[in-house]
């Protein structure tokens, strides 16, 4: 997530235009990670609703502007897992398809695009909500395993060996289709 | 060759998600006005429970002693509550997770919790315990048993600056001004120097910034930051990883380990300023929860005021990095 120090330190000071422009410019990372790790589109947009309230509240107190993002990365990731013990006790479901957009007519792969993506996503919705979270923070972000430690709230040895058996499971379920 | 096919399928996979991660829809952004109308909103919400906690504790209270007089004494139903808040001189208090937390709090204000039983005495063995995928990193929570009386903070600082003197100027106050340095300041490195240290040996001292190793496994960082006190517990054993980050607004003042916990003392200097803008109570927070105010309810008040001060006791668990706050005004 790239973020622009210089909207954090002024957010950090009260800003509220400051913080309008981190807000529209963090939203789409920080919304896509909570649909991955919660499966549900509605609930992922409350959940970083509520991440955002929690930093306007708490950016005056941020000592470090080089660590918004993982400090944003790591309050939504609390409220990700509250949101899915919530999601457990009412019986919610992670919806998967909320992920896919359905590909223009035009695509000349429409099918094979349909296919893997869904074949990930369907993946994905079989792993826990944590490994979820290391997976996406690792690969789609580029953290490493100290600062999705950091994040998350785990040790760094449990980020490691989750996230190594992350992929053994992912390879289990789709490596018939991508190594076979 | 199995590590160049895992290198493959880790290449593949992230190639697969990046293509799923294009194609994920994004739904219309609420507008950032809204963030700032739902964070005045619920710091409106606590503003009713914090007016009327006082009465709901008398209500409370008042029923407790009815309830107590067939039983007790009427001697002793008569001094109960001012034995109780003798006896509880201290307090400790508060940190949930803010909004959540204080609608929690709303709903139920007395769940008193030993300090001693809440916090379980793992000392040499939290490695395993979080491996096993509990989170440790919750801060413990524990309620003040003070009298409805005793929650009038702002009261009792009202009268001691109203009928006192305005306190000469305070020595700790020169303390927190000599530490204060830039509020956005890099914090000092994660712990990647080498170090084999003995245990309760200072490892790295300034004014502004302290590293001490409190057993064979942990080691405390205390960052003086202004008005501010940073502290950060490391697992020492392996690689420096952090258990616990947080901070409470004070002044530093000391630092000890105490039997099972380490403990670190504060002060918040109260003006006259802070009571009439309403920012008298102390704050606390980390980047897991956010921030939190030290609630009136949770803040002992004895019986005479002397000091416009809060102190403020941290005492920290270092086996599983859980922390409570103690507060009272003095």
């Amino acid at each position: 997530m790239k973020v622009d120090n210089d909207l954090v330190v002024r957010a950090s000071k009260g800003d509220k235009d400051a913080f309008s422009d981190l807000y529209y410019s963090c939203y789409k990372d920080l919304y896509k990670f909570a649909l991955y790790t919660i499966g549900d589109a509605e609930n992922a947009s409350d959940v970083v609703s509520d991440t955002f309230v929690d930093i306007w509240k708490g950016i005056g107190k941020l000592r470090d502007a080089n660590s918004f993002a993982s400090w944003a990365f790591r309050i939504l990731s609390v409220r990700c897992k509250k949101e899915i013990s919530n999601m457990i006790d009412r019986r919610g479901i992670y919806n998967f398809d909320d992920l896919i957009e359905t590909p223009s007519m035009g695509s000349e792969n429409i099918e094979e695009d349909i296919s893997e993506s869904a074949s990930l996503a369907s993946a994905l919705s079989k792993l826990e909500g944590e490994e979820r979270m290391i997976i996406i923070l690792s690969v789609l972000h580029g953290y490493t395993n100290k600062e999705i430690a950091e994040m998350i709230g785990k040790p760094q040895g449990t980020v490691s060996s989750k996230l190594h058996r992350t992929y053994a499971k992912l390879r289990e379920m789709l490596g018939g289709e991508n190594n076979g | 060759m199995a590590e160049h096919d895992e290198k493959n399928f880790e290449q593949e996979i992230a190639k697969m998600l990046r293509e799923l991660d294009s194609k994920i829809e994004i739904p219309e952004i609420p507008d950032a006005q809204s963030i700032f109308e739902k964070a005045e909103k619920e710091k409106q919400n606590v503003i009713p429970f914090k007016k009327y906690s006082r009465y709901i504790a008398a209500a409370a209270a008042v029923v407790l002693i009815c309830i107590s007089i067939p039983i007790i004494s009427g001697i002793a139903a008569e001094s109960l509550p001012q034995e109780a808040a003798e006896e509880k001189n201290e307090f400790s208090f508060v940190t949930k997770d803010i909004a959540v937390e204080e609608a929690e709090t709303a709903v139920e204000p007395e769940t008193p919790m030993e300090p001693e039983a809440a916090a379980p005495e793992v000392y040499d063995e939290p490695l395993e315990a979080e491996e096993d995928g509990s989170d440790n990193q919750n801060i413990e929570i524990s309620d003040s048993t003070n009298s409805a009386a005793e929650y009038r903070v702002k009261d009792a600082l009202m009268s001691f600056f109203y009928d006192n003197a305005p306190p000469a100027k305070d020595p700790l106050k020169e303390q927190s001004s000599s530490a204060s340095s830039s509020s956005m300041e890099q914090k000092p490195s994660a712990g990647s120097e080498a170090f084999v240290p003995e245990e309760g040996e200072i490892e790295a001292e300034n004014s502004d910034f302290i590293r001490e190793k409190i057993n064979k496994k942990r080691a405390v960082e205390i960052s003086v930051e202004k008005d501010s006190v940073s502290v950060r517990l490391f697992d020492t054993s392996a690689e420096n990883e952090i258990i616990s980050a947080f901070w409470v607004e004070g002044t530093y003042e000391s630092s000890y380990s105490d039997g099972d916990y380490y403990v670190i003392n504060l002060i918040r200097k109260v003006d006259v300023e802070d009571i009439e803008n309403d920012s008298y109570l102390p704050m606390a927070g980390d980047a897991e929860k956010g921030n939190y105010v030290i609630s009136e309810e949770s803040i002992f008040v004895s019986e005479k005021i002397t000091k416009g001060v809060i102190s403020l006791s941290v005492e920290i668990n270092p086996g599983t990095g859980e922390y409570q706050i103690f507060a009272s005004l003095v």
